[in-house]
């Protein structure tokens, strides 16, 4: 074929659109989608970040604070909760950290380990402690029993000494005695002193009291020595004895104190341990917190520059996509479809005016082209049917008038020879004159009626008014005013506004006919007119003998006759100037006859409205 | 009728049957007026102006048919009201043609009348008939 499309083009156009517009939109919808997947990452991850930027300050605080209140925590029972504590703690801190990832360098098991090993250091600390409070009491109880008992010893020497007249000697014995007991005493008491200072002391200080203790112990010793073998001596000893076991025997009071300094000295390693751990966690936690920050950032402006990256596309390829559209839909639309069908209906009103000789420029290789090729071909067509048209009227009408200068002038001779020489010629002679004349009559009527015929339909009057009521009376009285034939008007036929001479014709044909072709020498005939829906129906209707049927459609040719033209006179060109006539109006005529069931025919002229039949309103008279 | 005698009947027509059949008439009518024959536009244009022969002496009556060789009746028409001594020339068209074209055309010519020659010699009888009295009128302008 090689024709392109335009509707093709445009449907093609269309759907393009339609899926390019799904397209985009499924674009938009895709990166919408994937924003809201990247917002939803975001929020993941914020909380996580949110929970270790909140979490871990608070928690490595409460680490931090844990040596301190280690150190002055004295009851087990303290200790025990601080433990638990501990524990929660770092089962909390250590998933937050993996959370976080970076923690490198941050060893949570030793810290955790460090914390439990100091919890267990400061525990035998305590019960240490505790032990040698409780040796310093009973040591302190027996030493006041000491000096209670020294005391009643001291009383009972100075009451023999001051109730006895002892002698000189013994007296002299006797203060020696009171000034024996009176130095045990005042040792015991610093020994008591020495005693109970041992535990308020640091344990290194109190290992210091060590050997004061010895040497009080030495001098009370050797006092005791120097008193009288007694039972208060004895006991005494023995108190004495029991303090030195107590003390300085093995696993005895100093033993202690050796023992709190060893854990005194490994507390302070594991404190800085704990400490040195508890720094890292907060410089880690200081880190991650700002780190997670900085994340909670990056990952925002990130977002922002997504969506600006996103509208940006979207903004780009909807402009795109519009102008695309406008651009196409202008293209074919307008310039392809819109303005030249403005042309082709230009050139067909052009055409319907009557210009038929421009020729219709086929703009393209598509359906409005060949619409164009088809336009350009009916107006060649119509151009040569006007030409053949024009030809054939100027044909019909020199024709007729050519012929008709000849035989008038025939006629006329023929006519001057009977009037000039009628008197001598032989009656034969005569005679064929006369038929002559008659035949030439019946020539110049034919010729006529041609004329007629080729003129017909050339519409040369103004618009005017028809009444058929008045035409009727012109028809009795000036047509055919001696005939024997009635002709009636059925009803009140309308009036109309029309050419009044193509169908005054028309009715002329019609009822010349009806009389002329009446088998009687009287008849009736019946001029009816109504309006249809479409237009103006006229009817003339006789009593003749009517058209049998298989004649009908022969009526209508042009010189066809039903009867010789020697028995009725007739061109043969009355109906078939009548359907010429109608056709011009754009109307129709058509007989109803069968003589084999009644008599008579009814001949009809329809005539559509328009601009040449219209129904006749008053108000134009008045105008 | 001396008055009248002394206006010339132009017949301008190429059927010598036609000119037979005005003369005939004319003959009819006891008009005893004379004729002059031209047999197109041009010879009668030589008539009137006089182009190499005398020509015709006022008062004249032209009838002029339409359909003729060389110079058609209208192209006559068209030169005569051309012309400032033609232009108030009396034209009876008589022609064969009834077409309403013809006629109007002839009509924008100023012609004093239209004779169709439908039934040969009626319709030239009663048409010369009438020029009869009109020739009167020519008689009484001169």
């Amino acid at each position: 074929m090689g024709r392109r499309s335009l509707l093709f083009r445009l449907r093609a156009g269309a759907i393009f659109l339609v899926f390019s517009g799904l397209f985009s939109l499924c674009g938009v919808w895709y990166t919408l989608d994937w924003l809201g997947g990247k917002a939803k990452d975001l929020t993941t991850e914020t909380s996580s970040l949110l929970q270790v930027t909140r979490k871990i300050p608070e928690m490595s605080l409460k680490v931090g604070s844990f040596p301190a209140r280690l150190l002055d925590s004295t009851q087990t029972a303290e200790l025990a909760e601080m433990r638990r504590e501990t524990q929660i703690t770092f089962s909390e801190i250590i998933p937050l950290a993996s959370l976080v990832g970076e923690n490198e360098g941050l060893d949570f098991k030793s810290g955790q380990s460090a914390f439990q090993d100091l919890l267990a250091v400061q525990e035998k600390f305590i019960a240490e402690s505790t032990k040698i409070d409780a040796l310093v009491n009973a040591e302190i109880l027996r030493l006041n029993r000491m000096s209670r008992a020294i005391r009643q010893a001291r009383s009972s020497v100075m009451l023999d000494f001051v109730t006895a007249a002892a002698e000189t000697s013994e007296r002299q014995s006797s203060v020696n005695v009171l000034f024996e007991f009176s130095e045990f005493e005042s040792n015991v008491t610093t020994l008591i002193v020495l005693t109970q200072s041992l535990p308020t002391l640091p344990a290194e200080a109190a290992l210091g009291l060590r050997s004061n203790v010895i040497r009080q112990i030495d001098a009370m010793t050797t006092t005791l020595g120097r008193l009288p073998e007694s039972s208060e001596r004895s006991a005494l000893a023995k108190d004495m004895n029991n303090y030195r076991a107590a003390f300085l025997g093995l696993g005895g009071g100093f033993d202690m104190v050796v023992t709190l300094v060893t854990l005194e000295q490994s507390r302070r390693a594991l404190l800085d341990q704990a400490i040195g751990f508890v720094g890292t966690l907060v410089d880690w936690s200081e880190n991650v917190t700002s780190k997670s920050t900085a994340d909670f950032e990056m990952a925002l402006v990130n977002i922002q520059n997504r969506i600006a990256a996103a509208r940006s596309i979207g903004v780009t390829v909807t402009l795109f996509f519009w102008i695309g559209c406008v651009l196409l839909f202008w293209y074919l639309l307008e310039m392809r479809l819109f303005r030249r069908l403005a042309g082709i209906t230009g050139h067909i009103r052009e055409m319907n005016d009557g210009h038929l000789s421009t020729a219709l420029r086929v703009s393209g290789n598509d359906e409005v082209g060949e619409v164009e090729e088809a336009v350009d071909r009916a107006r060649i067509l119509a151009r040569d049917l006007t030409d053949r048209n024009e030809e054939l009227h100027r044909f019909a009408y020199v024709a007729a008038h050519d012929l008709r200068a000849p035989l008038r002038a025939v006629k006329s001779l023929i006519s001057w020879t009977i009037e000039d020489h009628g008197d001598v010629l032989p009656d034969e002679a005569r005679e064929n004159l006369d038929t002559m004349d008659a035949r030439l009559t019946r020539l110049s009527e034919l010729l006529a009626a041609l004329l007629d015929y080729a003129r017909a339909g050339q519409v040369e009057e103004e618009i005017g008014v028809f009444d058929l009521t008045e035409f009727a009376s012109d028809l009795r009285q000036v047509y055919f005013p001696d005939k024997n034939f009635e002709i009636l008007i059925a009803g009140i036929p309308p009036v109309i506004e029309t050419y009044p001479t193509p169908i005054q014709t028309i009715l002329l044909n019609l009822v010349s006919n009806a009389i002329k072709h009446h088998d009687r020498p009287d008849g009736r005939i019946v001029l009816d007119a109504a309006f249809t829906p479409t237009g103006m129906r006229f009817r003339v209707s006789d009593d003749g003998p009517g058209i049998p049927k298989k004649y009908q459609d022969r009526i209508f040719v042009l010189f066809q006759t039903l009867k010789s033209r020697d028995d009725v006179e007739g061109s043969g060109l009355g109906l078939a100037l009548i359907q010429k006539l109608a056709i011009s109006f754009g109307g129709s005529v058509f007989v109803l006859s069968n003589p084999e069931v009644a008599r008579g025919c009814v001949f009809e002229v329809h005539l559509p409205f328009g601009a040449a039949v219209k129904p006749f309103t008053p108000k134009e008279i008045a105008a | 009728m001396t008055d009248k005698s002394r206006v010339t009947f132009l017949i301008v027509d190429d059927d010598s049957v036609a000119v037979m059949a005005i003369k005939r008439t004319l003959r009819k009518l006891r008009l005893t007026n004379p004729v002059e024959v031209a047999r197109d536009g041009q010879e009668a244009l030589d008539l009137l102006q006089g182009n190499g022969i005398s020509p015709i002496k006022k008062p004249y009556i032209i009838l002029l048919d339409l359909n003729m060789p060389r110079m058609s009746g209208l192209e006559f028409l068209a030169v005569v009201r051309e012309d400032k001594e033609l232009a108030n020339s009396v034209v009876f068209v008589l022609t064969t043609s009834d077409a309403p074209s013809d006629i109007a055309a002839a009509y924008r010519h100023k012609i004093a009348g239209y004779i169709v020659k439908e039934n040969a010699s009626e319709t030239i009888s009663t048409a010369i008939s009438m020029l009869d009295s009109y020739t009167e009128i020519v008689s009484f302008d001169k």
